[in-house]
């Protein structure tokens, strides 16, 4: 019954995830821009559902923290790349963070907490930052911040979803088996970002 | 002499990023009502206001309710009286990652603390917000329909926060999620109105 549960908690958070929108007006500034620029980018996706897989793989208090860790940091990474602060291997950072987070799921590496949290704020300043650079100029900044964050938990929301299946027979392989891909997909964008 | 010629320049300066108004089309009552709603510069700290004093508790809510309730009415109109100051903005910002923040630690502070805390940030809030409507030719009109529907929103939200807050749990760590989300939010905001000077 608890392994029903948490299965139907999953789908239902599933069902929920919205759609990425696609071609939003760069420079409309809105909330549902803001809402939608994390999904912009798969490397960034791939990232930040990571985390939440990695949370509900770790439990709590990491299931929350972690995805309260991610989006914090990834605005003062973001306010840094903003105010025009340099920060070097950006692109190399984000797959790394793929790469990183992927791993730990495959893996299913359970360290401190401070550990965990450590790492995942390290790679959302990277996040951030990129995001930071790009976000574009608008009418409404309040607006399209509150949006971003919100998407950014939104794609945490899809991870704990799919993490929370590692309760149900076979879903820990299944959780595994996404991390793997994960990673996959972290080295495909590190070959890129080297590529360049 | 030249304080006050001082004192008078630094509010006479207005702010980048004015609030803007809404035309309902019923009247500068109604405009001054739905202002809040009209903008998340004005929305969201308040939220956050209301989200922290929430997760304090029952008691400390009720305190808090009673003066930070007059205090924004005061800060209202204080703010349509000297019209809007250069740093509305960034106070709204500090606001906002500040109860952001404190609401996603949730630490319980005493309760003069928090009452203390919550009229000097309603205060300010206000302020802002009657900035907004200064110079308007109906801005007493506009102050009072934001005032009121504030008091309005304040019940229903307070409540809320209140009583999620003490629901259970997971509902608590919900409020604090938001509130790492407002801080987020106020983040980002504050880059955007540093790049826009």
């Amino acid at each position: 019954m608890h392994d029903r549960s948490r299965f139907l908690v999953a789908i239902a958070f599933c069902a929920a995830a919205m759609p990425a929108w696609a071609h939003v007006d760069a420079a409309a500034g809105g909330w549902l821009a803001g809402l939608s620029h994390p999904w912009s980018g798969w490397d960034h996706v791939i990232a930040m559902v990571a985390v939440g897989l990695w949370g509900a793989q770790l439990g709590r208090p990491a299931l929350w923290l972690l995805p309260v860790a991610f989006p914090l940091v990834m605005s003062l990474g973001g306010l840094a790349g903003l105010l025009g602060i340099a920060l070097p291997a950006v692109e190399l950072g984000i797959a790394a963070s793929g790469i990183a987070l992927g791993a730990a799921v495959l893996a299913a590496w359970r360290p401190a907490l401070p550990v965990a949290a450590a790492l995942v704020a390290i790679f959302a300043v990277f996040h951030g930052h990129a995001h930071g650079t790009e976000l574009p100029a608008g009418a409404d900044g309040l607006a399209y911040s509150a949006g971003f964050v919100i998407g950014t938990g939104a794609l945490h929301a899809v991870g704990i979803a799919l993490g929370l299946l590692h309760g149900v027979p076979r879903g820990h392989a299944l959780v595994r088996t996404l991390g793997a891909l994960i990673g996959a997909g972290g080295l495909y964008f590190l070959v890129a970002a080297l590529g360049r | 002499m030249t304080r006050r010629r001082l004192a008078v320049s630094l509010f006479a300066v207005p702010s980048a990023a004015q609030a803007h108004l809404t035309s309902t089309g019923l009247g500068p009552f109604y405009d001054g009502a739905t202002h809040l709603l009209s903008g998340a510069d004005a929305l969201l700290p308040v939220l956050a206001l209301l989200l922290w004093i929430g997760l304090q508790g029952l008691p400390a809510a009720r305190t808090a309710l009673v003066v930070a309730l007059p205090s924004w009415w005061l800060g209202n109109l204080a703010g349509v009286i000297i019209a809007s100051p250069p740093w509305a903005d960034w106070l709204a910002v500090a606001s906002l990652i500040f109860l952001g923040i404190a609401a996603a630690t949730d630490r319980r502070v005493p309760r003069r603390l928090s009452a203390t805390l919550a009229a000097v940030i309603a205060l300010a809030l206000g302020a802002a917000q009657g900035a907004a409507f200064a110079g308007q030719s109906a801005a007493w009109r506009l102050a009072v329909g934001s005032a009121i529907a504030l008091s309005v929103l304040t019940f229903p939200v307070l409540a809320l926060t209140t009583k999620i807050g003490a629901a259970t749990a997971a509902a608590r760590v919900g409020l604090r999620v938001l509130g790492s989300w407002l801080a987020g939010a106020g983040l980002l905001w504050a880059g955007w109105l540093a790049r826009a000077g």
